[in-house]
């Protein structure tokens, strides 16, 4: 023992420096415990969560279905709650799904083409008339995919089932609330109507106008003065209000069918300063058109309800009801006086 | 119930095996911990690779396994079937290798791209079983649905590719997270582990030494000569408590056998100091002997003649002259017995009459005698022979002798407490301190052997015997006292012990 080490024990006596020794001695294993504990954990999480992906997906058959769903949507609000609301209602159901937006059709026909290729045992999609789509379907139909249509209908296709709304109900819906919009029942509409295809073949389209018009033909003093078909570009809502207004100086009201219609609709009276004499009639409950709706810009939107519908689609891919080829889904108005109830 | 055997660390050899192997497999864990763990991250990172490379070689196969395919429906070329039949399995294989090794993100199917291989293969084979049958339409229609399907494994393989690249930096951005803490942690763990090997050999080393260096300060204290270190206390249970043990047990016997060697040695030194004092006693009486011996020319004729004398005297009818005879005959008779024989105060002071007597006739008048006893028992004290006679007669010759005019020498005896006192005092001249002094010492000196003979007036034997002889009978130092001062007197008091305590006629 050296000299130093003789003072310490000295200074502090033998036992104490003992018990000091042990204490320290306990501490580091402590510390040591912990690091290892530390350093295990860390490493091990990673590796569980790495293994228990590849296992999931490594076996391939923890699910029972795998579907399609495409669809040809730009309405973000729309689209976002739908595409949740699938992914939940498949995970219920252990159905895996292969999710596609699609910006045109040759995009939505590949992705059918490439499923059908895969082996799908399902394919959700919009009713969409086009030639190559309804003909992409139906070779799906052939193979024995079960193909359903949703959020809107198209003719010629041999889908098991449409789920959406009705059409004609919602143009009846849409001119009514136009209607009373307007101040002593009287004034001119237009409609903006978010379409793929040619109007004889958009059957949704179609019933939309339908029911517009058997409403408004009920009230001589309104005049449907327009109908425009917007395409998916994003600009295309605001030329066409722009157009509307210079053909139609005095328009009334307008009635868009998509949330991004309405918004562009909006943008373009907020510019030409006619908020609250042009009354607009939208779709869809998003952050920003029930900001709109608040502020009086929108006069009233309607809820399209993408997760009931996303809901009924998935249930009938799973099997569980199939007793009906026409599944309706309810729609709501949204005005100024029930938008609390949205502004979530 | 049986006990099972315990495991103590009862052994030196034991104890340092087992820290020195639990401080070796703690750091051996520790590195063979880190070395795993370090594996482990290089094995995840190449992990996130081998199914990119693997899907990269699937794009490859499946560029051979249609070019083939054409090139067989073309030219009907068997080699090219082979070829293709060869990467078509080459890319089912690596679809199945695929499948355990691909990392994908949530809702990714890796059965779509297995059931497109599976329909390409599948239109493939059907192509080439139109093109053995020449069904030329069938042929063709399968061979654009090959084209096609392949077309969209190729953009699966990149969208796959998309996604595992996706989930890759995904992947490891947790990866480095999770690894700079586990870096951390390990870091910590390489200090800790240091730090307390340190420890434990600095703790083990200390606890197993410092018995041994205890026993080593002991052994050290003990050769010099210092048996009173405290004892070696041990605690652990092993050898050196043993040996602990053993060195107390020697240090305690050791001292006992020094203590009885040295009782042994007090004893006879005491010995010793009796003999010493036995020898000097006798070499005193020997010399009280000769001097007495000296003057002593023949009793039995001076007696004889000192009693025809006597009888002279009285015929002739001269009485002073014959108690003078007498006197002086009792005084021969007195000095001429045996020195090693005890006598009684009352003798001694008889003598010392006779002597006075003597000396009155001598002196006349010029010297006034007086004694007087206070106690008569004191006079039953034993004491040594020849005590009293010199001193009176130091005190008539140097003292009264040396004065002018007349001259008494008193003896008083008195009892003070438990003690009797002879005061024998005389107003001659007296003496210096340093005289005093000087007698004492002389009486305390190692000089044993008989000064020379006086001549002339004395008896012959010095103050120096007396006191030595004085002590070596009473056994005390302060038996006699001299006080002198000089030109007025001395007094000389013996101090003897009363009658029942001293010894009463016993022999020297």
């Amino acid at each position: 023992m050296n000299s130093a080490e003789k003072k310490l024990f000295m200074l502090f006596g033998i036992k104490r420096i003992s018990l000091l020794f042990r204490g320290l001695m306990l501490l580091l294993f402590l510390v040591l415990a912990v690091a290892f504990a530390v350093s295990m954990t860390y490493s091990m999480v990673l590796e569980e969560d790495f293994y228990k992906i590849r296992k999931a997906d490594g076996s391939g058959k923890e699910y029972e279905k795998n579907l399609l769903v495409v669809m040809y949507q730009t309405s973000d609000d729309f689209m976002q709650k739908f595409r949740q609301g699938i992914y939940k209602y498949a995970e219920e159901k252990h159905i895996l799904i292969d999710f596609v937006n699609v910006e045109d059709i040759n995009e939505a026909i590949d992705s059918i083409n490439t499923a059908v290729a895969a082996k799908v045992d399902g394919i959700i999609a919009q009713g969409i008339y086009d030639a190559e789509y309804i003909k992409a379907i139906n070779k799906a139909i052939e193979k024995g995919i079960t193909v359903e249509f949703a959020y809107t209908d198209a003719m010629d296709a041999n889908r098991v089932c449409f789920v959406g709304f009705n059409a004609y109900d919602y143009g009846k819906k849409a001119a009514r609330c136009a209607i009373h919009q307007l101040p002593g029942m009287e004034g001119n509409i237009a409609l903006m109507l978010q379409s793929f295809a040619g109007d004889e073949k958009d059957i949704t389209s179609s019933l939309f106008i339908e029911g517009f018009k058997s409403i408004t033909d009920k009230y001589p003093k309104v005049k449907l003065v327009d109908i425009l078909r917007t395409s998916y570009d994003l600009f295309s809502a605001e030329d066409m209000t722009y157009e509307i207004l210079s053909r139609h100086p005095d328009i009334d009201a307008i009635v868009c069918t998509s949330e991004k219609d309405v918004f562009g609709a909006a943008q373009v009276v907020i510019d030409l300063n006619r908020v609250g004499n042009i009354k607009l009639i939208g779709a869809g409950v998003s952050k920003d058109i029930t900001r709109y709706i608040r502020l009086g810009v929108i006069a009233a939107s309607f809820d399209m309800n993408p997760e009931l519908m996303s809901e009924k689609c998935i249930e009938i891919m799973a099997g569980d009801k199939v007793s009906s080829d026409y599944v309706e889904i309810p729609i709501e108005i949204v005005t100024a006086n029930n938008v609390a109830d949205y502004a979530k | 119930m049986k006990h099972m055997p315990r495991f103590s660390l009862n052994t030196i050899r034991k104890r340092m095996l087992f820290y020195f192997l639990m401080s070796i497999i703690l750091v051996s864990s520790v590195s063979v911990y880190l070395s795993i763990n370090s594996n482990s991250f290089f094995r995840k990172i190449d992990s996130m690779f081998s199914a990119s490379i693997l899907l990269e070689d699937m794009k490859n196969y499946l560029a051979e396994s249609e070019k083939n395919l054409a090139l067989y429906i073309q030219t009907k070329d068997s080699d090219s079937k082979n070829h293709y039949q060869l990467y078509a399995d080459l890319l089912n294989e690596s679809m199945t290798e695929l499948k355990g090794t691909f990392l994908v993100s949530d809702y990714y199917n890796v059965d779509k791209l297995a059931n497109l291989i599976e329909t390409f293969t599948e239109n493939a084979e059907e192509a080439i079983g139109a093109k053995q049958g020449r069904d030329a339409n069938a042929m063709r229609e399968n061979y654009n649905y090959v084209h096609q399907t392949s077309k969209y494994i190729m953009e699966e393989i990149q969208q796959l590719n998309l996604k595992q690249l996706e989930r890759n930096t995904e992947y490891y951005s947790a990866l480095s997270r999770n690894n700079i803490i586990v870096g951390r942690a390990n870091l910590v763990m390489i200090i800790d582990i240091i730090v307390l090997s340190c420890i434990i050999i600095l703790y083990i080393t200390y606890k197993m030494t410092d018995p041994i260096v205890k026993l080593s300060h002991s052994a050290e204290e003990i050769s010099k000569g210092n048996f009173d270190v405290d004892e070696v206390t041990v605690t652990s249970e092993d050898e050196i408590k043993v040996m602990a043990e053993a060195f107390n047990k020697m240090k305690s016997s050791v001292r006992n056998y020094i203590k009885e060697l040295q009782n042994k040695s007090e004893i006879e030194s005491r010995l010793m100091e009796k003999e010493m004092q036995n020898l000097k006693m006798q070499t005193l009486l020997n010399d009280a002997q000769l001097q007495s011996l000296q003057s002593q020319i023949n009793p039995h004729f001076l007696f004889n003649t000192l009693n025809a004398g006597v009888q002279l005297a009285m015929m002739e009818d001269a009485d002073k002259t014959s108690i003078f005879l007498e006197n002086l005959a009792a005084l021969f008779r007195y000095n001429v017995r045996r020195l090693d024989t005890a006598v009684t105060l009352n003798d001694e002071i008889n003598s010392v009459r006779a002597y006075i007597d003597l000396m009155k006739v001598r002196f006349g008048d010029m010297i006034l005698f007086s004694v007087e006893i206070d106690d008569e028992e004191l006079l039953q004290v034993s004491m040594p022979p020849l005590i009293l006679q010199p001193i009176v007669e130091n005190s008539c010759i140097h003292g009264v002798g040396e004065k002018e005019g007349v001259g008494s020498v008193s003896i008083h005896v008195f009892r003070d407490k438990s003690e009797g006192i002879i005061e024998v005092a005389d107003d001659g001249a007296g003496m210096d301190p340093g005289l005093v002094e000087n007698i004492f010492r002389k009486a305390s000196g190692s000089d044993m052997l008989p000064g020379k003979p006086k001549k002339g007036h004395t008896t012959g034997i010095g103050i120096n015997n007396v006191i030595q002889r004085l002590r070596l009978y009473f056994k005390r130092e302060d038996v006699i006292s001299i006080y002198s001062v000089k030109g007025e007197g001395t007094k000389v008091v013996i101090r003897i012990p009363a009658v029942g305590e001293g010894k009463v006629c016993t022999s020297l």
